[in-house]
């Protein structure tokens, strides 16, 4: 019992991380309710020197696999798709200037935050193992 | 405005014109003209022709194109008689036959005006730009190492649209005025999401016509009013206004109030329609409070050509820069940290986005801009602005002159533009009695002056509305009395390049010393996969230049325009009996357009069959970017369809239909496809399609692979388009011009701009870059049926040849029937990356360090190269090409096995520049020599030396620059 009520509480204050096969990562704050989401080192490699990073506006209320925006290199434009419903709530404004960031440190390089619509869609995404294996296939 | 109704006529025959002797085989061949086109144009002779076919095991032509094309989708109907196809004529006598034909447009005095003037194309850059083929022959440099001259010059050109309108950024060309009219309205409405659109009623008819065309297919609703007078209480529906200045009838006006004040807040685009010239002198749309701006700048130095071509400009404030539509030139750095000129955030762009392109433009209209840009250069800011003051004194002049007859003179400030109230016989008394040409709308004629228009020409008009009004009045008081405008520009254009070059020596040199940089047809091979860069024979490009081509307005009377009423009458008729299809449209001004219209007709179709919920548009997967791009634009969905092997998987295509029975519109294929393979299937899928209702849109960038032999109309399609540009002759430009009509069966005759249920407007005039309709037309003429038909079964052969030599070294992704390929054919780099770390850009770079252009990199599939050497080469220039490929395929292994070193060997070092080589310092862990002359040939023939070293991309695109660096940039 007492086990257990810590377990709950590691999760309640913990940081959920999962993963997209589209190669997006989201990165889920119990406590707080928001999501960061980005794109996966794997991603970042295949797409090359990172120029723009085209934003949604904050506000917009996403669906589920809707694009929430675009990441350009020299010489493709990749969709970053929602991996879950919800509504965006910030961008990185960082990366308007320094789009170079995703290229270099793209696990942490979060590009927008939002609020998750239903928190059991989380489960339906990929843990790191498994998108390891998606990758490494 | 656009004239939709021709003389009825006969149409020349033009089988006549071979003179009967020739075409007599009665006559010995001896006695025959010795300057027929065929041999010149086919790259190799008879011995070499032999050699080639052993290599191929084929015994003759005949055996190779039974080899390769599946006997199911042979028909030769086009080329049985000479009555719908012309037999050859020599050379000379078709340059004569073009000349008569020039002599038959008239070119009475123009004051037509509406967005085309008469200029003076400054000879010397006539001579050295519109008529050399180092400018004309050269493709879009997306070779950037390569092309450093004409990136340059674009640079320019960019550079003057954005010093003369004030804006911030501008891309290096669009198709016309109209369609850069419609590209604004697009980005209103990709921008702020909004279905409505204002436009200004004095905007000129045919950018309002495209833009009314554009926005019924994506169900934007246009306002058409009076911008002055509209009170914009409801602004916050509108995605957009578009208003013009000077206007339509030539008031130049001040939106400062409009979009300063009125729209301040609004969530709209601010876009104004402008001239260049008056810019010189009036004030910019910046300070106007535009967003975007748009126009046309052909009166720098551009003939109208009945209509074109000419580089419309657009350029837009910061903020829209990344939903431009067309090509940004920019300026990066190269591996040695030298500035570098390259193509800036493609990624807007069909070639990548696809169906989320800003726009479905490839081809602009580069060697235009390019003249433009010269024109500024040459005549330098002093320059431009005394032109527009001496254009702007005549008209004022000629309005006092009218006022001082007692004629009412329309009130408002004008740049060129003079309106007369009440004058409805004037028109025709000027045309009868005057030979001059000027403009009428209701009771008004309206009179447009130029640069090429004189004191004299303005006395000339006022003696004859003397005689018109029946009144005297002085002539030579009024003119002593007008004097030039206060500017109210502040200084322009103070960039070194355009104060520095006002001698015509240094003009040529300047010319001379960017088109050298270049890579043209010139100087190598440039075996672009489906690009067609073949021949662009001397006598075709010489009748462009024919006064009575190149002088005359688009909009000029029927009275004088027989000469290309007879031209494009011919060329229409051709091209239908090369499709095998019943009807062409010549108006669209590019490829793209030409897939647009297309798919207009299609549409258009569906919605007069009551059946306008069709709107999905099957597309495979190896389809050319522009194919979604210009679905999406025609207000189509599209679905992708899979592809298997290099065919289009049939199961896919069934579950598809399926799933869109009611809604399928169309699908579009390219033929032979673009892996370069006749498919067999083709005939089945057009059947499948058919039988669900739909329509089939076939994309004829490989037409040059069917001419003769097969046609779309017999494979079944219902529309194709035709790149004038790449199967019949027009040079690529640099980058455009282009000519994409389109040809449609008898089901979507009716469609077609200008007829019946016409599908509406897709350019500034129609028959859009009509002046370079003689290339085809000399291409018909000059080739004749079996001249045609001979040029497609070389191409296959320089292919096949070129397949065969290279198969043992690099991997062919696709091959049809007997292991043969078309006109073209794919090699696979990826084994070679993965064993090797040489990518195909490397290989790309390489090549010219060997002197040659690279083939097409990454497309249709990514990893790979497509080579397409056309008719045009010779066997030698293959075997050329052969060893370097050869040669670099040792230089890879050599990076395999460890001789060279992985990173700093000359593939990923390529290109290397004349600096590089000769720098003591060099310290690459191999030879200068293995470097810069790979082969012998290299240093035999004369180096061609790339200018800079590889360029970096992302710094380009990261740190965006479009524009000459400013005075101060220089000094520091």
């Amino acid at each position: 019992m007492y086990m257990r009520s810590i377990f709950k509480l590691r999760q309640a204050f913990s940081v959920l991380t999962k993963y997209t096969k589209d190669h997006e990562w989201i990165k889920y704050d119990t406590q707080s309710k928001i999501a960061k989401i980005g794109i996966t080192d794997y991603a970042q490699k295949e797409l090359g020197d990172i120029v723009h990073v085209d934003f949604q506006k904050v506000g917009l209320v996403f669906k589920t696999h809707q694009s929430l925006g675009a990441i350009e290199s020299v010489k493709v434009a990749a969709d970053i798709y929602a991996p879950v419903a919800g509504e965006i709530v910030g961008i990185n404004e960082d990366l308007k200037d320094s789009p170079n960031l995703i290229n270099e440190k793209a696990e942490e390089t979060w590009i927008l935050q939002a609020k998750v619509q239903n928190e059991s869609e989380l489960d339906t995404l990929l843990d790191k193992q498994s998108y390891d294996k998606i990758i490494n296939k | 405005m656009l004239r939709s109704i021709r003389l009825i006529q006969r149409v020349a025959n033009f089988s006549r014109l071979a003179n009967p002797h020739e075409v007599n085989p009665k006559v010995p061949d001896w006695f025959k003209s010795s300057d027929y086109m065929e041999p010149r144009f086919i790259g190799s002779e008879s011995q070499q022709v032999n050699e080639m076919l052993k290599a191929v095991e084929a015994k003759s032509l005949d055996e190779l194109v039974d080899k390769i094309i599946p006997k199911e989708i042979r028909s030769e109907a086009a080329f049985q008689s000479p009555d719908n196809f012309p037999d050859a004529i020599p050379e000379s006598a078709m340059v004569q036959h073009l000349q008569s034909l020039a002599n038959k447009n008239k070119l009475y005095k123009n004051y037509i005006g509406q967005g085309f003037y008469g200029t003076h194309t400054p000879y010397v850059i006539l001579r050295n730009v519109l008529e050399d083929p180092g400018w004309y022959t050269s493709y879009t440099p997306y070779q950037a190492e390569i092309s450093q001259g004409r990136l340059e010059a674009l640079l320019n050109y960019q550079t003057v649209i954005t010093e003369l309108t004030g804006m911030d950024v501008s891309n290096a060309s669009l198709l016309d005025e109209a369609t850069a009219a419609g590209e604004a309205m697009f980005l209103a409405n990709s921008w702020f999401e909004k279905k409505k659109f204002f436009v200004d009623n004095h905007v000129f008819p045919q950018s309002i016509d495209h833009i009314k065309t554009k926005a019924y297919y994506l169900g934007i609703d246009i306002v058409v009013g009076d911008a002055k007078t509209y009170d914009f209480k409801d602004a916050d529906q509108y995605c957009g206004v578009l208003v013009q200045s000077p206007d339509n009838l030539g008031e130049v006006h001040d939106w400062s109030d409009l979009f300063k004040h009125t729209l301040k807040d609004a969530k709209l685009l601010k876009v104004i329609g402008t001239d260049l010239l008056s810019l010189a002198i009036n004030k910019t749309p910046k300070d106007q409070g535009a967003n975007v701006t748009y126009g046309n700048s052909q009166r720098f130095g551009v003939p109208m050509g009945f209509g074109g071509p000419h580089a419309a400009f657009f350029a837009v404030e910061d903020e829209f820069k990344r939903k431009m539509p067309g090509r940004i030139i920019g300026i990066s750095k190269d591996a040695n940290g030298k500035s570098a000129y390259r193509m800036s955030l493609q990624t807007r762009e069909q070639h990548i986005r696809r169906e989320k392109a800003t726009s479905n433009i490839c081809t602009a209209q580069a060697l235009l801009a390019n003249m433009a840009g010269f024109y500024a250069t040459y005549h330098g800011p002093q320059g431009l602005q005394k032109i527009a003051n001496r254009v702007n004194c005549l008209a004022r002049s000629f309005a006092k002159l009218a006022k001082s007859l007692g004629l009412v003179v329309k009130e408002g400030r004008i740049f060129d533009t003079v309106v007369l109230h009440n004058t409805e016989t004037l028109q025709e008394y000027l045309h009868y009695n005057a030979q001059t040409n000027v403009r009428k709308i209701g009771q008004d004629t309206i009179f447009s002056f130029d640069e090429t228009h004189t004191v004299q020409d303005v006395e000339d008009l006022f003696n004859h509305l003397q005689h018109y009004t029946k009144k005297k009045a002085d002539f030579m008081s009024v003119i002593q009395k007008v004097i030039p405008y206060k500017s109210e520009r502040a200084p322009f254009l103070q960039q070194k390049v355009f104060n520095s070059l006002h001698s015509e020596t240094e003009m040529l040199r300047y010319i001379n010393y960017l088109r050298q940089k270049d890579v043209s047809l010139t100087k190598s091979m440039i075996s672009l996969g489906s690009c067609t860069m073949k021949l662009n024979p001397t006598s075709f490009m010489l009748p462009v230049s024919f006064q009575g081509f190149s002088q005359l307005h688009p909009f000029s009377p029927l009275s004088c325009t027989q000469g290309y009423q007879e031209l494009t009458e011919n060329v229409e008729k051709w091209l239908c009996d090369i499709t095998q299809l019943e009807a062409v449209s010549l108006m669209p001004n590019s490829g793209a357009q030409g897939e647009y219209t297309g798919l207009l007709c299609i549409r258009k179709y569906h919605i007069m069959n009551g059946q306008k919920d069709r709107n999905i548009c099957l597309i495979p997967i190896s389809a050319h970017g522009t194919n979604p791009a210009s679905a999406v634009l025609a207000g189509l969905t599209v679905v992708p369809v899979n592809v298997v092997d290099g065919y289009v998987d049939l199961n896919d295509l069934n579950k598809k239909i399926k799933e869109n029975e009611k809604s399928l519109a169309c699908i579009m294929i390219t033929y032979p496809s673009t892996y370069g393979v006749y498919e067999d299937q083709t005939k089945k899928i057009i059947q499948l399609i058919h039988e669900h209702g739909g329509l089939v849109y076939m994309d004829g960038a490989n037409m040059n692979a069917q001419v003769g032999y097969t046609s779309p109309g017999y494979l079944g399609a219902d529309v194709c388009h035709l790149n004038l540009h790449k199967t019949f002759s027009i040079p690529h430009g640099g980058g455009g011009p282009g000519l994409g009509p389109i040809a449609v069966n008898k089901k979507l005759a009716p469609y077609l701009p200008g007829r019946e249920h016409s599908l509406g407007s897709v350019a500034s005039s129609l028959f859009s870059s009509a002046s370079i309709l003689p290339i085809p037309y000399s291409y018909f003429g000059q080739l004749g049926r079996q001249g045609a038909k001979k040029c497609t079964a070389m191409a296959m052969l320089n292919a096949n040849y070129l397949m065969k030599s290279l198969k043992d070294d690099y991997k062919v992704l696709f091959t049809g029937q007997n292991g043969m390929c078309a006109h073209e054919f794919i090699i696979d780099i990826r084994p070679i990356k993965q064993e090797s770390g040489i990518t195909e850009e490397d290989i790309a770079k390489r090549l010219m360090d060997y002197g040659f252009h690279a083939p097409t990199m990454s497309f249709p599939v990514p990893g790979t190269l497509m080579i397409e050497p056309t008719e045009s080469e010779s066997k030698s220039e293959l075997d050329r090409f052969i060893e370097a490929m050869k040669n670099i395929k040792l230089e890879i292994e050599k990076v395999k096995n460890g001789q060279y070193d992985k990173n700093d060997n000359p593939l990923k070092n390529a290109p290397h520049t004349q600096d590089q080589v000769i720098n003591s310092g060099w310290s690459h862990k191999y030879s200068r020599e293995e470097a810069a002359f790979p082969l012998p040939y290299v240093l035999q023939r004369g180096k061609v030396w790339p200018t800079v070293s590889r360029i970096n991309n992302a710094f380009g695109d990261r740190n965006l620059i479009c524009q000459c660096p400013s005075v101060s940039d220089y000094q520091q």
